[in-house]
């Protein structure tokens, strides 16, 4: 249990020290508090850029071992740190974030509220993480192909016939996924010294953390605080994301970074705030670099917030198009490589929009309307999210008294229901549907039903914001 | 949040995580999320009970990448038997036709040797697992 406790700790306080070190230019002269709630954003930034980095040192040839990592990892903090001296005074004021205003005390009871929430929170967070250092992930993908894919790409490479079967090699299933998560995996086995799977929970736990403290960093001073820890509470308590965390499935971290991208781009789309769209470029990257469900993922909102938010914020708009486009050519060199040795993907493009092929596939149709409807309207797997953030946009919608923004509101129902289209679809189409509709689907919802609840949590605050400004 | 504040939050997490954890009957939601019957470092298998011996076998595989080995099991350890050899014995490869093997790593049946090849060495390892180095003739 120590070299598990020391190991993955060790490994990611690297991770926070290089995302520090690439934030440090920008937070240069915040208070000590100032820069220790940056320490979620730390992490998800260094595991982002450092696995990024590493994916494309991986399809350069190289073994990805503690040794590359190393390396990896002292280059991007001198890169960060070179930045830190050389950055001129005028750009860092533009990209760094201004310290929000103190919140006006709510009055004794919000701020009980507020209190309680934040109590509730961290309580639960710290059972999560007890509860992951005892406990090895359910799910086998785990430790049939995301894990082994990590060990091979430190002791093999790159190894064609390990991810293609040459040369009367055993391929890995699922070839087409992206090579972020497992190489993150393996280095929590090397650091821990040999392989312990509660170390892919323990991860998991950590960037749970992360997550949570991104998303207070990125929300505060825009959600006031009973609003926030309430509504971040509710985001994490969800009993099937708590479950999956603790299954090792990839789609949780998935599931954070769409979802952290979402929340800098609504950071940056309210507050101007350049950092945040910088952020939006980081976790996007990540998110392509771990599962090949990012793309539709971060197509949805990306398309729903252009829809709704372009009449009145075209030019910001514009930039998280071209921050999540940097985002997405940090996957071209996979990209290149699996069109180099004909990867195919899981779902074909043809049978998507394939109008024939659909119509005698409706069998897995009914399959599909009837399993992924009873994910979002499951009380016991996700509480009330998906009904909340359609009524929260319903009720905004009402009560918006400008025409303009009305379009807003109704961003929250349909992101709902185009999502829930969009799985139905994906599952309609896919030749495997029938099995994939029992043995992954109820994974393909987290990331969805983490942007309803914080979709909610942001609703609440406009609401209760329209409603005294008005 | 003011000194008081931070203070009750502190409080009432150590009351929070006292509960979770030396009560750990105390709610089911908890008992799942802390994980009462803690599990060990080994993959969850589905049917394997025996990580150990195939820890064992990695160790006598050896840590090159032109190893390879071939897998013989039946329908109920199958994919557990797969799961532990692509976790520990990389760099060696697994192959779909024994006549390109190396090793031959058996578990739950009997090594199903073919006439072509010669056993150089024959290891036993544990009730169910037997490791057979061949060698083409």
């Amino acid at each position: 249990m120590t070299s598990l406790i020391v190991g993955t700790a060790g490994l990611n306080l690297v991770f926070v020290a290089v995302g520090y070190a690439l934030l440090a230019p920008v937070i240069r002269g915040s208070s000590v508090r100032g820069w220790l709630s940056y320490a979620g954003v730390a992490l998800l930034v260094g595991v982002a850029v450092t696995g990024v980095a590493l994916c494309g040192a991986a399809i350069a040839g190289a073994r990805i071992g503690p040794a590359a990592f190393a390396i990896v990892a002292a280059l991007l903090m001198a890169v960060g740190l070179a930045a830190y001296g050389r950055l001129p005074a005028r750009t860092r004021t533009r990209l760094a974030h201004a310290e929000p205003p103190a919140h006006a005390r709510a009055g004794r009871r919000l701020d009980g509220v507020a209190t309680v929430g934040c109590a509730l929170l961290a309580s639960m967070l710290c059972v999560a993480v007890i509860g992951a250092f005892r406990s090895t992930p359910w799910l086998s993908d785990v430790w049939t192909f995301w894990l082994p894919k990590g060990i091979a790409l430190d002791k093999n490479g790159l190894d064609p016939g390990l991810w293609l079967g040459h040369g009367g090699v055993v391929e890995f299933p699922v070839p087409d996924y992206p090579l972020l998560w497992s190489i993150v995996l393996n280095l929590d086995i090397r650091f821990v010294g040999r392989v312990d799977l509660r170390a892919v929970n323990v991860q998991e736990a950590y960037l749970l953390l992360g997550f949570a403290g991104t998303i207070a960093r990125l929300l505060w001073g825009i959600v006031r605080p009973w609003i926030l820890w309430a509504g971040i509470l509710f985001s994490l308590a969800l009993p099937e994301l708590l479950r999956h965390a603790q299954g090792g499935a990839a789609d949780v971290p998935l599931s954070f970074y769409v979802t952290a991208a979402l929340v800098a781009a609504t950071a940056w789309l309210l507050r101007r705030w350049p950092l945040a769209l910088a952020l939006v470029g980081v976790f996007s990257a990540a998110a392509f670099s771990i599962k090949s469900e990012s793309y539709p993922d971060t197509a949805i909102w990306l398309v729903l917030l252009t829809a709704v938010a372009w009449p009145l914020a075209r030019r910001p708009i514009a930039a998280v198009w071209g921050a999540v486009a940097v985002g997405a050519l940090s996957s071209a060199p996979w990209l290149a490589w699996k069109a180099e040795h004909h990867v195919a993907n899981q779902i074909h493009l043809g049978d998507l929009f394939g109008f024939g092929y659909l119509r005698h596939h409706t069998a897995t149709l009914h399959g599909a309307l009837h399993t992924i409807t009873g994910h979002f309207t499951s009380v016991r797997e996700w509480t009330f999210v998906f009904p909340a953030f359609v009524l929260v946009g319903i009720v905004g919608a009402v009560l918006e008294r400008r025409p303009r923004r009305r379009l807003l509101w109704l961003g929250a129902p349909a992101f709902v229901l185009v999502s829930w289209a969009m799985l139905v679809w994906l599952f309609w189409a896919d030749r495997e549907g029938s099995f994939r509709l029992v043995y992954s689907a109820y994974r393909l919802v987290d990331v969805f039903a983490l942007i309803s609840a914080l979709g909610a949590t942001v609703g609440v605050e406009l609401i209760i914001r329209g409603r005294r400004s008005g | 949040m003011s000194t008081r504040d931070r203070a009750a939050v502190a409080a009432i997490v150590v009351v929070l995580v006292c509960i979770g954890g030396l009560l750990p009957h105390v709610s089911s939601p908890i008992d799942r999320l802390i994980n009462v019957k803690s599990n060990g470092a080994e993959p969850s298998y589905v049917n394997l009970r025996d990580d150990a011996p195939l820890r064992d076998a990695a160790r006598i595989i050896p840590n090159n990448p032109t190893a390879t080995y071939f897998l013989e099991s039946n329908s109920t350890f199958g994919l557990d038997l797969y799961g532990a050899a692509v976790l520990y014995f990389p760099p060696a490869r697994e192959v779909g036709d024994i006549r390109l093997a190396q090793w031959i790593v058996a578990y739950g049946v009997k090594p199903d040797i073919p006439a072509t090849v010669r056993i150089v060495r024959r290891d036993r390892l544990g009730p169910n697992l037997v490791l057979v180095r061949i060698e083409r003739r």
